[in-house]
């Protein structure tokens, strides 16, 4: 497991439990379409991947349901970083 | 069925076989003989018999009553189709039932009148300009396909905002003569109607959604016959949730059946609170509560607190019922997507019950207002970013949904008469909003660890205070004015104006 999937799982999880949500998280699973998180830990994550991972999410190209899936993620950082 | 059910335990109490039969119902979509019996034609056929029943014992609609049965009847014989069942269903209830509720219907026919213009129905009107409106859609769909890298294109609301409130520019004006004026207003009440269906299948086209766009129409008018809110958002968000076999879809169908079931005990259970409290018991609706402050029978404190109390109780249900049916056939038809209301009272905190409250609405604030606002303005200061993000989505994309719904004030009052008419419901979503906003920015949630009262009793208590109390300033079914509602408020806390 890559240093960025480790440190993105670890605040999922977090936020999860903050919820009460103490389940494991597959990297293909929905975690905001699905409802098992919602739009305000949406906000948390863009804020970690701006401060941590130096994305820029204003385009408006962007769309929000790129950062659905702890994959998700991991692409947008890793497609950033290169 | 599982086993305690059918096992013949002789000591079992008649409350033990109940909750034991509660168990069965709850799991029968985790349950494989039922899984495998909704699966066989005598399974397909007495599902879609109980679910038929079910809707019409908490539809009033008969449209709703046929077109889901006829289309719920065709998906059930191929599946695979579903996209293009809903569109039929699209095209079946623009054909019957053009424009959606009473602040439309009444605004083409009214324009005629005050023309006196006869020779040609308004029905008829409606119709046609409801399949213009279906071909302008395609059309608008087209140009974004072929000119996506565009601003336009890559705004798809903005760019709809501008042609919408374009059209009402020309149509308050008044430049028009009286035919084109009325074929005008019929337009716009239709898109006004299928305005944010649009903004989805736009949305969906931008974000490279594969659904070709006839099958969008399809969401505009659906077959479940939702509100103005588009449930189940547009086909790229209904894809995600597609049941992927048949094992799938038989255990989404009976979870589908659950909800209908729930959807019906809500529909007796409000009508039963309706006739107890408003026919039996006397109390005041909220509205004539407040009107009836300037007529001088207004309700003493107490009863006051009644009102309030049962408007929010019962707003809560008729939310929740209404959704559920809608899920319900959403998930009949093969889509597995959330519940628009899920166990609203539980909430603990305001955005949290805005969550839990009307789902599709709030997502439909978020990603239209929230996100882009939240992406783009105020990134240096946290609380600002999150403050100002609220605010545009709770108030201004709140207020604009709902201003953009009274069509008839536009078409009546003209433009500033219309914004006079629902300032009222400004300052409603300016309140909300700064509720919201707090809401969101205190650091610390309620812990089990708080004790009963403050963990489970304290939070759920001012969050129905709030709404409540935010109510009085909110749509009433007659006109309502700032000092009956301001006497109402104070009333409420024993100050007599």
């Amino acid at each position: 497991m890559t240093d960025t999937v480790s440190r993105l799982q670890s605040i999922i999880a977090d936020m999860l439990a903050q919820r009460g949500d103490r389940a494991p998280i597959m990297p293909d699973e929905s975690l905001f379409v699905s409802g098992r998180l919602d739009s305000l830990a949406a906000t948390e994550m863009i804020i970690v991947l701006e401060s941590e991972f130096g994305i820029d999410v204003s385009s408006p190209d962007f769309d929000v349901a790129a950062l659905d899936t702890l994959a998700d993620m991991e692409r947008l950082v890793t497609a950033t970083r290169h | 069925m599982t086993d305690a059910v059918f096992s013949p335990q002789k000591s079992i109490s008649i409350l033990d076989r109940l909750l034991a039969w509660r168990r069965a119902w709850l799991e029968i979509d985790r349950n494989r003989e039922a899984i495998r019996y909704v699966q066989t034609l005598q399974g397909q056929i007495v599902l879609h018999a109980a679910v038929f029943t079910l809707i019409g014992l908490c539809v009033t609609r008969w449209t709703v009553c046929v077109l889901a049965s006829v289309a719920l009847t065709l998906i059930a014989i191929s599946p695979r189709h579903r996209l293009h069942v809903l569109l039929l269903g699209t095209i079946g209830f623009l054909a019957i039932a053009p424009l959606r509720n009473e602040s439309f219907k009444t605004v083409p026919g009214t324009i005629m009148d005050r023309f006196g213009l006869q020779g040609m129905s308004a029905e008829v009107i409606n119709i046609a300009t409801a399949f213009a409106f279906v071909i302008v859609s395609l059309v608008l769909l087209a140009l974004q396909a072929r000119f996506r890298g565009t601003a336009p294109a890559r705004r798809p609301l903005i760019s709809l905002m501008v042609i919408f409130w374009s059209l009402i520019g020309i149509a308050v004006s008044g430049l028009l003569p009286p035919w084109p004026q009325v074929v005008l207003w019929s337009f716009i009440a239709i898109f006004s109607s299928c305005f944010w269906s649009l903004v989805y299948a736009s949305a969906d086209l931008k974000a490279g959604d594969p659904t070709p766009n006839h099958l969008r129409i399809g969401l505009f008018r659906p077959m479940w016959g939702a509100p103005l809110m588009p449930i189940g958002k547009g086909t790229g968000y209904l894809s995600k949730f597609e049941a992927k076999d048949d094992d799938a879809l038989a255990s989404l169908r009976l979870r589908a059946l659950k909800l209908f079931v729930w959807a019906l005990m809500l529909f007796w259970f409000e009508k039963a609170v309706r006739y107890t409290v408003y026919d039996v018991a006397g109390l005041p609706t909220l509205a004539e509560a407040i009107t009836a402050q300037s007529t001088g029978g207004a309700p003493a404190m107490a009863a006051g607190w009644g009102v309030v109390l049962t408007h929010y109780f019962l707003k809560v249900i008729v939310l929740c019922n209404t959704g559920h049916l809608v899920v319900a056939i959403i998930r009949m038809a093969g889509y597995g997507i959330p519940r628009n209301s899920t166990k609203p009272l539980a909430a603990r905190s305001i955005a949290e019950f805005w969550n839990r409250y009307f789902f599709y609405f709030k997502e439909l604030l978020v990603d239209f207002f929230f996100y882009p606002a939240f992406l783009r303005w105020f990134k240096s200061n946290k609380a600002l970013r999150l403050a100002f993000a609220t605010f545009f989505a709770a108030g201004v994309g709140n207020f604009l949904h709902h201003f953009m719904r009274r069509i008839d004030f536009l078409a009546y009052d003209g433009f500033m008469g219309a914004l006079w008419n629902y300032s009222h419901y400004a300052i409603y979503c300016t309140v909300l909003s700064a509720g919201l906003i707090i809401s969101q920015l205190r650091n610390r949630r309620p812990q089990p660890e708080d004790g009963f009262l403050r963990y489970e009793v304290l939070p759920r208590v001012n969050v129905a205070l709030f709404f409540c109390l935010v109510a009085i300033l909110d749509d009433t079914p007659v006109p309502v004015t700032y000092a009956e509602r301001l006497s109402f408020f104070l009333s409420l806390f024993g100050v007599k104006v």
